[in-house]
């Protein structure tokens, strides 16, 4: 059980490239952080530095308060999960799961009752003498986190551990990674550019892109606040429409005046700096959910006439394409199943701004200016 | 399929293994008339080189006799072989093991620099100061001179091949291997060289063939018949005025053994080793 504070870490490679740019970040006690992000984000480096891996430009990671920027990886006592797994291919899965055991020198008998609690906890104990060629991908996960756990490590650290599943084991091995982790009760730090891996995974969210972070969060507070339009595209699927346009003042309410001359009123509750920022261009960002077709949205929600294009049928609900006429913007809508919609057809779809955020100019990372003063970045 | 075809595949199919038959038999002609005139007393091989003489005629005192002048020779072979193997792997490993896992800066300087010595003029042309350098350190006439030649020779070679095969096991081992808390030369032994033994084999099997057939080095190095290898003993029963045809063929096929023994107890690895990484695994 470890604390994972990380102040000012850099990585800068030999070629000039800088992987991670000046990043802070406190992992609590016990807690599952995942870091998401899109490639090259600068997620995976971030914990291979934790590992030990790879050195450290700038900065300093502390693990239980002790500065680790020195120390071997050996030494850490942490553990880490592979994306490719990384069983030694020559050795079964016993010996696999006891092999840092064995280096760590401890009695034979012991290694043994270890590998056979941690195998019958996995549901591998009838695997032990097989060679990893011999075991499913699931499996091979499966004794990957194994040798992991079996170690008692303070920290476990996961590199993408299910990207080389299909999406069926994938779901069943993150129900499993999850009760795996409260059972344990170890802090662990979680790589994945699955964003529903880590909505579903993190008692907490860092998200980050281009070396930085953008924003730590509990996953629902990021996804209902997210701290700029990075973050509001990134989690979510399908992501949050965005609209170019400007807020406008209209008999001391706000408008968000949208570039095909169509105006919607800005309902948030959160009004923050959105009067501060009136006449400028902005960016009005609505997730699916909060779109609704006629007859279904929030009484006095203000109606943008949008062309059906594509309809996709999941079961429970239906994502309905959407084009704006005037607007470059393609749109999608959650809809409810039972609403019947028809190719080209105009469409006077709701817009629940009171959920809705609106973000500072058209750029990437643009700050959502819906939020309070002082909304913190990390929480 | 229509019955004209088929039979036209297979004129091709017997064309194919008659021509394969014909190279297969023509590349043992020379080890089959080898033990035929290991079999024959002198009189016997001029009357019939090419033949088997029926078994009642065969001379089987042959083969006791060469023993009793080749064992040693082998036994020194086996020596330099065996230690040139050593000496090969026990430097080129690590070397591989650090050229093909760290970065670090030179390393492309170092590795081609290292791979620069193949182009150097070898064998007759640095003759000379080779005696120069063995005599220097008082080890003519003496099989570790040998030892040392061969092995350090075969470093070059051993480091290209192993570098490019260390060099595509997945890091993430060496990286997991880390993490579970083994240093470099626990890495070596337990990751590395389970995982590259078919190269390893390989190279082990080419040094050894290079030293066991050696010949000029142990030529001006050996003095001493109790210290001869192979090749030069054997170049020394070829009788200056009198071949006695018999015996050295006996001589031949029984300093053949150990090479062919050593063959096909590793012929798998060699394959292996030789079309590494030509396929997806």
């Amino acid at each position: 059980m470890a604390a994972i504070d990380i102040e000012h870490l850099v990585k800068t490679y030999d070629n000039g490239y800088t992987a991670v740019k000046d990043i802070n970040l406190a992992i609590r006690d016990k807690e599952f952080m995942v870091l998401v992000g899109p490639s090259g984000c600068g997620k995976t480096t971030t914990l291979r530095m934790i590992a030990g891996l790879e050195d450290i430009t700038q900065g300093e990671i502390r693990i239980d308060g002790k500065r680790v920027n020195e120390t071997q990886p050996k030494s850490r006592d942490i553990a880490m999960v592979f994306q490719s797994y990384a069983l030694y291919p020559h050795m079964t899965v016993y010996d696999n799961m006891a092999f840092a055991l064995k280096l760590r020198g401890e009695p034979k008998p012991e290694i043994h009752a270890k590998v056979l609690e941690v195998s019958r906890m996995l549901g591998l104990d009838s695997h032990l003498g097989n060679l990893p060629k011999a075991l499913s991908g699931g499996q091979r996960q499966r004794v990957a986190l194994g040798r992991a756990i079996v170690r008692k490590p303070k920290a476990y650290l996961f590199d993408e551990p299910l990207s080389n599943l299909d999406a069926k084991l994938r779901a069943t091995m993150r129900y499993e990674l999850k009760t795996m982790q409260q059972r344990l009760a170890t802090t662990a730090v979680y790589v994945t550019h699955d964003q529903i891996e880590a909505m579903t995974l993190g008692d907490r969210i860092t998200v980050m892109s281009v070396g930085e972070i953008q924003q730590v969060a509990a996953p629902t507070e990021l996804y209902d606040r997210p701290f700029n339009r990075f973050v509001a595209g990134f989690i979510g699927t399908p992501a949050m429409n965005f609209f170019n346009g400007k807020i406008v003042a209209e008999g001391g309410a706000l408008r968000f005046l949208l570039a095909n001359g169509t105006s919607v009123r800005l309902g948030m509750a959160e009004q923050g700096e959105l009067q501060a920022n009136a006449g400028k261009q902005t960016v009005l960002g609505v997730r699916p959910e909060h779109l609704h077709p006629p007859g279904h949205g929030p009484a006095g929600a203000d109606a943008v006439t949008m062309q059906v294009d594509v309809v996709e049928h999941m079961g429970d609900h239906q994502y309905v394409y959407l084009k704006v006429p005037g607007l470059s913007e393609a749109v999608i809508m959650k809809a409810p199943p039972e609403v019947r919609f028809a190719h080209d057809e105009n469409v006077a779809v709701h817009l629940d701004t009171t959920r809705g955020h609106v973000f500072a100019d058209g750029s990437e990372h643009a700050r959502n200016i819906t939020l309070p003063k002082g909304f913190a970045q990390q929480q | 399929m229509s019955a004209s075809h088929q039979t036209l595949q297979r004129r091709k199919e017997i064309t194919k293994h008659l021509l394969l038959c014909a190279v297969l038999f023509f590349s043992f002609v020379p080890f089959i008339m080898m033990f035929a005139i290991s079999l024959k007393t002198n009189d016997q091989f001029v009357q019939n080189p090419w033949f088997f003489e029926a078994p009642s005629q065969w001379q089987l005192g042959n083969w006791a006799v060469s023993w009793l002048t080749v064992k040693n020779y082998i036994a020194n072979s086996i020596v330099v072989a065996v230690g040139a193997v050593i000496l090969t792997l026990g430097i080129a490993l690590p070397t591989s093991y650090v050229v093909a896992r760290y970065r670090f800066k030179g390393r492309e300087l170092v590795y081609y620099g290292f791979m620069m010595t193949m182009f150097l003029p070898g064998g007759a042309a640095a003759l000379v100061t080779t005696f120069n350098l063995i005599s220097d350190m008082g080890l003519v006439n003496n099989l570790l001179a040998l030892v040392l030649l061969s092995g350090f020779g075969g470093q070059v070679g051993a480091v290209f091949i192993l570098r490019q095969f260390i060099e595509k096991i997945p890091k993430e081992l060496f990286e997991s291997a880390d993490m579970d808390g083994a240093g470099h030369i626990r890495q070596m032994f337990t990751i590395m060289l389970p995982l590259a033994a078919p190269i390893i084999g390989t190279v082990a099997i080419m040094n050894f063939i290079g030293a066991w057939n050696d010949l000029i080095l142990p030529l001006i190095l050996l003095r001493d018949n109790e210290k001869l290898t192979i090749p030069v003993g054997l170049m020394r029963l070829d009788g200056e005025y009198v071949k006695i045809w018999g015996p050295m063929m006996a001589a031949f096929a029984i300093s053949s053994i150990p090479l062919v023994i050593l063959f096909l107890f590793t012929i798998r690895f060699f394959v292996r080793g030789l079309t590494a990484g030509a396929v997806k695994g």
